[in-house]
């Protein structure tokens, strides 16, 4: 049985508004925001993913992110770049060493930055269209940091290798004098040359600082290091929480996440002057402090209380600061 | 009977009291030298392992010690340490070897440090080193690398098995020390660094353009080894106290265990030897006292089922004697009843004979007269007879023919029995009594139509025999035959030489024949069988004669028969000798014989 309802005109018209409503709200983000940035991570190291977080933190959430892992294969980033040249997004920002060289090969029109990269100097970076934040932070920072931990100590001896550190070096020369305080800085070719460095060094210093250089750490010279300048009493400051952590005094440190934002920050202002030509680099901001209290009460050195307020890191564990007086407890580790 | 049981057990064969206590003593010493050599062997095995222990903690400790010093290369320290080391007992040398085998620091105690050397070109060699280099260490653990060096002739080499052998243990109990060591390596520890979330540090450690896979923990290659040789000398020491203390215990237990197996055998056995000794007497028809039930278990039962039983027995055993007793008795008396009755039966048939003798004696007389006036009066010389009358005086004669021929066959029959029947034996040719004998029944065979057939063997023999008596019987044969045979009917009468060169005589018939029952009693005389034709006359003494005649000769007269088809009587005679070889034979019948 048929039966005819009443049509009324605004039931008509109901769908025929939802649809427009629909494609409104798709349409919205194009018209509000079409940047394009494209993340480079090298591998899945942690503090690359650390960085990569901070960086998409930091960026405007409608910001579109396309993001490629290379798996540590650096043919795989310039393939990516290769392809990225087809369609080029806003931005490229390369997460590590190999990520960074293959922008360089394969990018050359749109912006890059760039972090997490120890010697972008020795590796031709940064180039035209790059900017990039340092790893290593500057030695008067640095300096300052282990002014603050150990105030009364004044010869401060480092080792070095000239061809990875020789700027850095000078520089640090430079804050030293201006911080009134005395550099030993021991220059070596090899790893070979360490054990015999440290040895001549350790009685005529206040204090051991350990610089990213790939000839002065490595994984059999970082314990000698740990054991020899506790053996003899000796501070020693680094660059790196895990070494603060087995027995170091302090350290300021680099955080990821910290770089992350940081880059973002400068791909924001890249993206705003897209034809500010700069291709300098920038010190890493916000380096953190890390303190073994442990190793300063051992060394007779305890942190003052500011030194306390201003470490982000403390640490008190049994790394190789356990090492007591006396030879039969050398064997806790 | 007791002589009997103990002859039955075989020279090799052991009492159960020597089977159970060498059973238990077999037992005991496999599973004591089993159990000895399993702790013997266990006790080894844990003082050694705990001795490599104490030395692998030792290695370990000397490894970080040493391990900043090993970087630095600072060998006075490295030597420090390792006297330190040595300052233990039982380690003989320690040395600190680098990657590439070369010696970076080492001492070792008495023979031991003359194993280190200085190489022409200054630096200091270990012997060891050759030995025991390159040392099979896991990659990707710190488990040491433990093995057994012997010095032989002040020279290390290296031992395959790192345990004791058998023979080494025997030596080693038997007060010898063994220059074994135990040469335990391991690697010079350090530490990996988690620099997962450290940039800082794990750029500076990984950062390669050429490393494909950069990674947060990292790997380290042992720079040096730390070698340290414990001396098994205390361990040898302890291990001989082990096992003679072991071999003491364990022959004390054997000892105790086989005492205990005697005891409890010799308690198992000794109801046992009792019940033996209780049932052979019992064999032996003794009266056997109760046996004592020492146990209440399956000995005890047996004890008790054993006592009940010589009780039956020896009540039946009484019970069977008063038996016998009293059959005896009735035995005699019965045996004497019938000797008397035999003796009584013997007496009459004597004077049966004898009267049968008598009375056909004395119906022969008369008999003999009868027949003579009988023929005079048929001849008619006593007057005239007409013809009815000589009809009637022949049926006459007749019959007085058959009553004598009765009475002669009873005369003979009697004369056989009395044993007064002579043999004169002779060599005789049968052909010639076989023809008298058929010509006499020829009347009788003509008369019943009767074919007699004799067959006889062209080279026939002469037999020895009495020619009257073989007559006899050949005619009692012949003539039993043919009165039994039906008209027209064979009488076969045939002569064949046996394989013992004895001549035998049978006489067949195709008659009704004999049942089986009937066989043996168609010699007793009077005898008639049951299938015989009623014209069939005789008093049914010819075949008890011819037997008794036949038994004379010393042979013995049988019959073969089918009952419907006939019967075949044969009897075989001795081959004749020379006349005056031949007895005088008394008749002894076969039966009178048997019967005595």
């Amino acid at each position: 049985m048929m039966r005819n309802w009443p049509i009324k005109r605004g039931d008509q018209m109901l769908p025929v508004f939802s649809l427009l409503f629909l494609l409104w709200l798709v349409s919205l983000p194009g018209v509000v925001d079409a940047t394009e940035i494209v993340i480079l991570q090298s591998s899945e190291l942690p503090y690359y993913e650390q960085a990569v977080q901070g960086f998409k933190a930091a960026i405007p959430a409608t910001t579109r992110v396309k993001e490629y892992n290379l798996n540590g294969q650096l043919a795989r980033g310039r393939e990516i770049g290769k392809s990225l040249r087809a369609s080029p997004p806003d931005l490229i920002l390369a997460v590590g060493l190999k990520a960074a060289i293959a922008a360089k090969f394969e990018i050359f029109d749109q912006p890059v930055v760039f972090c997490l990269v120890l010697n972008p100097d020795a590796h031709g970076l940064p180039a035209s269209n790059m900017t990039g934040i340092e790893v290593r932070i500057p030695p008067e920072a640095q300096l300052t940091a282990l002014r603050s931990v150990i105030p009364h100590r004044r010869r401060i001896g480092v080792l070095y290798d000239e061809e990875h550190s020789g700027t850095f070096i000078h520089d640090a020369h430079r804050a030293a004098k201006q911080q009134g305080l005395e550099l030993v800085a021991v220059a070596i070719r090899g790893q070979d040359d360490i054990a015999q460095a440290v040895r001549r060094l350790l009685p005529t210093i206040d204090a051991l600082w350990l610089i990213q250089d790939q000839t002065v750490i490595s994984e059999s010279a970082i314990p000698f290091y740990l054991d020899s300048t506790l053996d003899a009493k000796v501070p020693l400051f680094t660059f790196s929480s895990t070494l603060v952590r087995q027995g170091a005094l302090g350290a300021l440190v680099v955080d990821a996440w910290t770089v992350g934002q940081q880059a973002a920050r400068i791909a924001q202002a890249r993206l705003k002057e897209p034809n500010t030509a700069t291709s300098s680099m920038q010190a890493p901001e916000q380096p953190q402090l890390a303190v073994n209290v442990s190793s300063a009460e051992y060394l007779g050195l305890p942190p003052s209380p500011e030194t306390m307020r201003l470490a982000h890191q403390r640490f008190g564990g049994p790394g190789a600061i356990a090492r007591k007086p006396g030879p039969s407890s050398d064997l806790i580790p | 009977m007791v002589k009997l049981l103990t002859l039955n057990r075989s020279p090799f064969s052991l009492t159960l009291r020597t089977k159970l206590v060498l059973c238990t003593a077999v037992v005991l010493v496999v599973a004591c030298l089993l159990l000895g050599w399993l702790f013997i062997h266990q006790q080894v095995r844990s003082a050694a392992e705990g001795l490599r222990q104490s030395g692998t903690l030792l290695a370990q400790h000397l490894a970080h010690m040493g391990r900043f010093s090993v970087v630095a290369g600072d060998t006075q320290r490295l030597n420090y340490l390792i006297q330190e080391i040595l300052a233990v007992d039982p380690v003989t040398y320690a040395a600190i070897i680098s990657s590439g085998g070369d010696l970076q620091a080492g001492l070792g105690k008495g023979t031991w440090m003359e194993q280190f050397s200085v190489q022409p070109n200054g630096q200091r060699r270990f012997s060891l080193t050759n030995v025991t280099w390159p040392p099979r260490l896991h990659t990707d653990s710190d488990a040491p690398f433990i093995s057994a060096v012997q010095l032989k002739d002040d020279r290390p080499i290296l031992r395959h098995n790192i345990e004791f052998t058998l023979e080494e243990l025997l030596s080693i109990a038997s007060g010898f020390e063994l220059p074994i060591v135990y040469d335990i390596i391991v690697r010079i520890p350090q530490r990996p660094f988690m620099t997962t979330r450290d940039p800082a540090l794990g750029l500076t450690l990984d950062e390669r353009v050429d490393e494909p896979h950069a990674g947060g923990i990292h790997h380290t290659i042992a720079p040096a080894l730390v070698q340290v040789g414990l001396s098994t000398s205390h361990l040898q020491h302890v291990l001989r106290q082990l096992l003679w203390q072991a071999t003491a215990i364990t022959i004390s237990i054997m000892a105790a265990g086989l005492l205990i197996a005697l005891l409890w055998a010799r308690r198992m056995t000794t109801p046992l030897r009792e019940l033996t000794q209780a049932a052979t007497r019992l064999a032996a028809g003794e009266t056997v006292p109760p046996v004592v039930r020492r146990t209440g278990d399956e000995i005890g039962t047996l004890t008790g089922v054993f006592n009940a039983m010589a009780l039956t027995l020896q009540a039946r055993e009484h019970e069977l004697r008063e038996l016998t007793h009293t059959l005896e008795g009735r035995i005699e008396a019965r045996t004497q009843e019938l000797v008397a009755a035999n003796a009584k039966l013997q007496e009459l048939d004597r004077r049966k004979s004898f009267f049968v003798s008598a009375a056909s004696h004395e119906l022969r007389t008369p008999l003999t007269s009868m027949k003579v006036h009988l023929a005079n009066v048929r001849d008619g010389i006593d007057g005239a007879v007409t013809d009815d009358q000589r009809c009637s005086l022949a049926r006459v004669e007749a019959n007085l023919s058959h009553l004598q021929g009765l009475i002669d066959e009873l005369l003979d029959l009697s004369t056989i029995e009395r044993g007064q029947a002579s043999l004169r034996l002779e060599p005789v040719a049968l052909g010639n009594v076989i023809a008298k004998a058929v010509e006499d029944l020829h009347p009788l065979a003509s008369e019943r139509r009767v074919r007699i057939v004799i067959s006889l063997p062209s080279d026939l023999p002469a037999v020895s025999a009495d020619p009257n008596k073989l007559h006899q019987i050949i005619l009692n044969l012949l003539h039993n035959a043919i009165k039994f045979s039906p008209p027209r009917a064979p009488v076969d009468i045939e002569i064949t030489s046996l394989r013992n060169h004895e001549i035998q005589i049978s006489v067949r018939d195709v008659g009704p024949g004999l049942a089986p029952e009937e066989i043996e009693k168609v010699f007793q005389p009077f005898y008639r069988a049951a299938a015989a034709p009623k014209q069939a006359k005789g008093a049914g003494l010819g075949l008890t004669i011819a037997k008794l005649l036949v038994e004379l000769h010393h042979s013995r007269l049988q019959v073969e028969t089918t009952p419907g088809e006939g019967s075949c009587f044969y009897f075989a005679l001795q081959p004749a000798v020379s006349k005056q070889e031949l007895p005088l034979l008394q008749y002894a019948p076969i039966a009178n014989t048997q019967r005595v």
